[in-house]
């Protein structure tokens, strides 16, 4: 009993070394890292709350958190509401055109990030499709600016970029909804609207959930987006972060805002799971 | 008037998986469509219900034509084959569903609801989900589902068959008590004859898309009228042979007497059909010699397998009360059997 009791154990320890090693180790250290402090590119080891409190007393850091947070909540809302329909109107093909349009739906995922950044950065510009169409259509009599390195632009683009995120999730749960259940529902009178309102949407809500975690996520992580396409109203805690890493030479401060935003993507997956565990199915 | 289907058709792709079938269904009768996979039991069943069209003929319901009526607007409801229950409400819920969707007054609706669980004896179960209720509860939420909805007609897609043997007996007893409660039309599709048997007012027999045979239990059992139907139902001894005159078929057994028929022109090649149960021990107007080949105890009932002297590749069947002393024989003992000739049906091959 005992021998292999211990084997197990051993086996367990085994498996567990690889996600320590390259997930739990390294996040341990940035959050040690955090309670340091840098003085002149110097770290000293000695344990503090400098950068949290700089951090919270700090406007420009805390209004560009909250900011960045606000800006993810509408890529999330954006995508959702656009990823929803796309998703359910994939669903509703039949045979192989359904796995065709969903394969086209998640293609761009296979496509290189820069590329996809600068591919929309040509569109939405001065010059870009976006207004050319504009113009055309006699919609502005002058190119727009609108579009371009603003708040506006990083919401665009990080909702084009993620949209695969969701549609993929919703499609799933969409799939997993036996049709007997929707025959049931016309069955016992309900019109397409009542099924979709009570028994399609609800059923796909999990998938909903997870689709908006993954956008969320993303979104919050980002600093290439608001960097290649937000100029300077599109600032978020991303670029900060990478500031502190890449310009200022402030780890340890860099490490506390990591930390903070790590601890705000857990917060997020707790209330998404939280949200899906309140369904029972 | 009730139901009515008129050379009712369905094909897939070029490909006819229903011939044009023609069907009446008086209204509070228990009609049961039975037949083996593919024999297009379930096509008919979802004809009726709305959620297939159909290639040809039309429907009607007491006289209206209801063929091109989506099924949300048919007076029917069904009891599907995976219950179909919607896994996130509530018992209580998924009764109330129909009500609420066809916005029904809730004081209304809330009495009807609690009296249809009542009668299907859901009552204390009512806040549990799907997933909280053996198989046979959910069959009851199924079935509540569809009759507090108050159909004309209630359609039964082989509601029975993920059931265990036990709980099967149950709910078939249960269905039809409700049936006989409510006085709703029920059409049950079903692939088992005892079943068929058991609950039906009447058994349409179906195979390969088309109707072999319509009547009672007891027609279908004892006057089957075409070689799938006699062989369907039970072990049938079936014979085959040559008509001989009105009253006796030439077979290799030699010639055999029937009841009198007119039905069939002489020389007609035919099938003698004998129920098992219709043979007895000993000699009689007629006499089939032959040896016992095999024997099954089964308590009530004890099972014989004859092969008959005069064509040995011929076995017949033969039933035996297990409480008969004479039913104890050994492998090899010769026998002679006989039978009633008004037991023996003549089926035109």
């Amino acid at each position: 009993m005992m021998p292999r009791l211990t084997a197990r154990w051993l086996i367990f320890l085994l498996m567990a070394a690889v996600p320590v090693a390259l997930i739990v180790a390294p996040i341990g250290s940035f959050l040690l890292i955090s309670f340091f402090r840098a003085d002149k590119h110097e770290i000293i080891r000695e344990l503090t709350l400098f950068n949290y409190i700089n951090f919270f007393g700090n406007w420009t850091y805390l209004g560009t958190y909250l900011g960045t947070i606000l800006l993810c909540l509408e890529v999330v809302a954006v995508s959702v509401l656009v990823g929803y329909p796309i998703a359910w109107f994939i669903w509703q093909q039949k045979g192989s055109r359904r796995y065709l349009m969903l394969l086209l739906a998640v293609v761009p995922l296979f496509m290189s990030y820069i590329v996809k950044l600068y591919t929309l950065r040509s569109m939405l510009g001065l010059n870009g499709l976006v207004n050319q169409m504009l113009l055309s259509l006699g919609i502005l009599d002058k190119p727009s600016q609108f579009f371009l390195f603003n708040q506006r632009a990083v919401l665009i683009t990080m909702v084009v970029i993620y949209l695969p995120f969701v549609i993929l999730p919703i499609f799933l749960a969409l799939e997993r909804i036996p049709r007997s259940l929707l025959h049931a529902s016309i069955d016992l009178g309900a019109g397409a609207w009542d099924t979709f309102r009570r028994i399609v949407l609800p059923l796909s809500f999990p998938g909903t959930v997870a689709g908006a975690l993954f956008v969320f996520v993303l979104a919050l992580g980002d600093f290439i987006t608001p960097q290649m396409v937000g100029g300077t109203t599109g600032f978020t805690i991303g670029r900060v972060i990478f500031s502190q890493f890449g310009l200022a030479f402030d780890w340890p401060f860099g490490a506390a805002m990591a930390a903070i935003l790590f601890l705000t993507a857990l917060a997020g997956i707790l209330m998404a799971g939280f949200a899906i565990s309140r369904q029972k199915v | 008037m009730g139901l009515e289907l008129r050379n009712v058709s369905k094909s897939y792709a070029h490909q006819e998986v229903l011939h044009p079938l023609s069907l009446e269904v008086a209204n509070g009768e228990f009609l049961t469509l039975l037949g083996p996979s593919g024999s297009g039991k379930t096509t008919v069943l979802r004809l009726i219900g709305g959620f297939s069209e159909v290639s040809g003929g039309r429907i009607f319901f007491e006289g209206k034509d209801i063929t091109g009526a989506p099924a949300n607007r048919r007076p029917f409801n069904t009891v599907f084959q995976d219950y179909a229950l919607f896994p996130h409400m509530t018992v209580v819920q998924n009764v109330g569903y129909g009500p609420l969707v066809q916005r029904r007054a809730p004081e209304a609706a809330r009495k009807l609801i609690a009296d249809t669980l009542e009668i299907v004896g859901l009552s204390e179960l009512q806040d549990r989900f799907p997933a909280q209720l053996s198989g046979g509860q959910k069959q009851r939420v199924a079935l509540a589902r569809a009759i507090v909805c108050e159909p004309q007609v209630i359609l039964l897609d082989e509601p029975l068959a993920a059931l265990d043997a036990t709980l099967r007996r149950q709910m078939q007893v249960f269905l039809k008590q409700i049936q006989r409660r409510i006085r709703t039309t029920f059409i049950f599709v079903t692939h088992d004859q005892d079943e068929a048997i058991t609950m039906s007012d009447r058994i349409v027999v179906m195979s390969q898309g088309r109707i072999e045979q319509v009547g009672t239990p007891r027609e279908i059992y004892f006057q089957p009228r075409t070689h799938f139907v006699a062989g369907f139902f039970g072990d049938n001894n079936l014979i085959p042979g040559t008509l001989a005159g009105p009253d006796a078929v030439d077979t290799a057994l030699g010639r055999l007497p029937i009841a009198a028929s007119k039905q069939h022109a002489s020389g007609a090649k035919v099938l003698l059909a004998i129920r098992p149960e219709s043979l007895r021990l000993g000699a009689g107007k007629v006499s089939i010699a032959g040896e016992v080949v095999e024997t099954t105890f089964g308590g009530a009932l004890t099972k014989l397998l004859l092969r008959c002297k005069k064509a040995p590749d011929i076995t017949l069947n033969m039933r035996l009360a297990g409480n008969d002393r004479a039913s104890v024989l050994d492998i090899g003992t010769p026998v002679t059997v006989t039978y009633n000739p008004a037991d023996a049906v003549v089926i035109e091959e």
